[in-house]
């Protein structure tokens, strides 16, 4: 199955593209002194001050400034990296341990899953943005200006966020994986090898598994693009993965600045900025949709192949392959057949 | 008794049986509720992982006492004045449920449109139709709300008139604008799920039957898919309730409305019990909706899953 998805066309493209944004996004230092810098005041020939920053999308190519001059461009392609990292470590940890809970929920406490799928309609309905703000509250970290934040107290942080956002996202996966299960189990052959004796580990291993297999990888892109709009939301809200630092503007405005330069980061202080410099907050929110799209393009072709509407080879186009034949007369001994001498083997 | 007497008396039993469960799967619901969102103060003191077991307890005995006497609860505003809780909630719940209703609408209404229109044209428009809908699924919410804000001020720039209000000002409540940007991701999402089963349902034989007769596309479309596709859109709309109520989350903020979801960042964190009733608030609404939808689906070939 995974060899289908990988040749269908929407997904190999979207997912090549991706990697090549995430790759020149790893490589970002060592061409950084390559790319345009920014300035903060613009002078023309003469000396006189003609601009100042932010600069617009026009007056600086591609992406524009920020308040401080720097190149919108640099920020979000410095960005990307780690935000896609944190996306994904969170959409596969909360998957492994959402199929490991939901399916043994299933397999050993269906009794306990009947009132557990009834109370677990809460976890729908409490938004896990706001699950994401109060457990988020205790650990946070905001340093002040110039201050000097130690790299064990930012990897504390960030560990604790991602565990939150994985542990958040785990209740309604786990109960989707388990209703999955359940479906899975009232199959025929389920229920036939129930009766010739299987263990329920067995079935677990065997037939749910392969069954759950096919659609794990869609469930794992819409997992990374939950976790990316997650990230938006808090971004907006301004809480910062990995802590922020609150750095002193021009005229007595604090911004929150991300320690981690991640993506998110770059939405959460400039939000108050849309009216007068709109670029600074569509910029990372560019590379977000662009992102999203990709992945969307990537479900929707897995899709495709799942449901068997992907165009396959025509039957007359498939080279049969040839199997080499190795085998002599000398590999096999016949029985009951009189040997040379006459005698009966 | 004639049979269809029998179905309605015992229709009766299961409908009763169903609501006197369900009122106490209610109960335990908000129960975990209070447990799960008081879980910081059982796990976490001065940013240090701990298990702080009496101080948990206290907390949910302590907003159980609060509960008794709902009228006394106060918030504190920005400028250090207290003001009683309660019919402030009750006001912006209101005001913030009547976004979502009018939003959902609103969303139904153009998502059916367009399903219409992508039904009755031709192969390669349909094709164009589904890759536009691809794209604007991938635009975040939160973008959307940005270039709605942003075209609005240019609009406003050009014309100099503004039709509604863009934020809350003066007691005027903004409501165009937010139930606006409220109804993108839904339309987006009612119409791919109208596309996808509409496809589904297209391939039954009866609709051959239709064409057969001479019926036309149109019609058939708008009598016989819409009624049939009418029981899974209802049983679909639950989700498409619950990604509102997300997305009420970030729309509040930006707008800066007075709605409920403000009230609870500003004033509701802070306090076990506010943040307490206003979840169960968000809850049983949603909880008494999806009883609702299953009562009235039952009617028509639903059925109760035990």
């Amino acid at each position: 199955m995974l060899k289908n998805i990988l040749k269908s066309k929407r997904v190999s493209i979207s997912a090549s593209i991706l990697l090549l944004m995430f790759i020149v996004s790893l490589l970002f230092p060592l061409y950084e002194s390559h790319l345009p810098k920014g300035f903060k005041m613009q002078m023309d020939e003469n000396g006189t001050l003609i601009g100042m920053a932010p600069f617009s999308p026009k007056e600086f190519m591609p992406l524009g400034t920020d308040k401080s001059g720097e190149p919108m461009l640099n920020k979000v392609i410095d960005g990307i990296k780690y935000t896609l990292v944190f996306a994904v470590f969170v959409a596969f940890f909360r998957l492994v341990f959402s199929v490991f809970i939901g399916v043994s929920l299933e397999m050993y406490g269906e009794k306990l899953n009947k009132y557990i799928k009834k109370i677990g309609i809460i976890f729908y309905c409490i938004p896990t943005i706001f699950l994401a703000i109060i457990f988020n509250a205790p650990m946070y970290y905001t340093a002040g200006h110039g201050e000097v934040v130690e790299i064990s107290m930012q990897w504390k942080v960030l560990y604790y966020q991602l565990i939150l956002f994985i542990c958040i996202g785990i209740p309604s996966l786990a109960m989707m994986i388990s209703e999955e299960t359940r479906l899975c189990k009232r199959n025929e052959y389920v229920t036939s090898s129930v009766t010739m004796g299987a263990s329920k580990w067995r079935i677990a291993r065997t037939h749910v598994w392969i069954y759950l297999k096919d659609k794990l990888p869609v469930l794992f892109v819409q997992q990374v693009v939950q976790a990316l709009v997650l990230f938006i939301y808090l971004g907006v809200l301004g809480i910062l993965i990995g802590g922020s630092r609150s750095e002193n503007m021009d005229d007595d405005i604090t911004k929150a600045v991300s320690l981690t330069s991640e993506l998110s980061g770059l939405i959460a202080g400039s939000y108050n900025d849309i009216f007068i410099a709109p670029w600074i907050i569509l910029a990372p929110l560019i590379a977000f949709s662009l992102i999203i799209y990709l992945l969307n393009q990537i479900v929707e072709g897995m899709q495709e192949v799942l449901s068997g509407k992907q165009k396959f080879k025509k039957i007359s186009e498939v080279k049969p392959k040839l199997v080499e034949n190795n085998l002599t007369a000398e590999l096999f001994e016949f029985a009951n057949i009189k040997s040379q001498n006459g005698e009966m083997q | 008794m004639s049979q269809s007497q029998i179905r309605t008396t015992s229709s009766f039993y299961l409908i009763g049986k169903y609501v006197v469960t369900n009122i106490f799967y209610a109960l335990a619901s908000l129960f975990c509720i209070l447990l799960i969102i008081n879980l910081p103060i059982l796990l976490f003191s001065e940013r240090h992982l701990t298990f702080q077991f009496g101080l948990y307890v206290e907390r949910i005995v302590s907003v159980f006492r609060d509960l008794g006497h709902l009228g006394d609860i106060t918030y504190m505003s920005e400028s250090g004045k207290e003001y009683a809780a309660m019919p402030q909630i009750w006001e912006s719940y209101t005001y913030s449920f009547s976004l979502i209703a009018s939003a959902f609408i609103l969303a139904c209404v153009v998502a059916f449109i367009f399903v219409f229109i992508y039904q009755i044209s031709l192969p390669p428009v349909k094709r164009i139709l589904k890759e536009i809908i691809l794209i604007v699924e991938a635009i975040p919410d939160v973008m959307a709300i940005v270039l709605m804000q942003m075209f609005f001020i240019a609009f406003y720039k050009i014309f100099n008139w503004m039709p509604f209000a863009f934020y809350e000002l003066s007691g005027q409540k903004p409501y165009i604008l937010p139930i606006l940007c409220l109804s993108v991701l839904p339309i987006i999402q009612i119409s791919r799920f109208l596309m996808i089963y509409m496809e589904e349902e297209e391939g039954k034989p009866y609709v051959l039957l239709l064409t057969g007769k001479g019926l036309g596309k149109k019609y058939i479309v708008v009598v016989h898919l819409f009624r049939n596709v009418m029981l899974s859109f209802i049983n679909y709309s639950k989700v498409t309730f619950l990604m509102m109520i997300s997305n009420l989350f970030i729309i509040e903020f930006m707008f800066n409305t007075d709605g409920i979801i403000n009230f609870l960042l500003y004033y509701g964190i802070v306090s076990p019990v506010l943040s307490f009733v206003i979840m169960s608030l968000m809850f049983l609404t949603y909880f008494i909706l999806i009883s609702i939808l299953k009562i009235v689906t039952f009617k028509y070939g639903g059925e109760f899953d035990a």
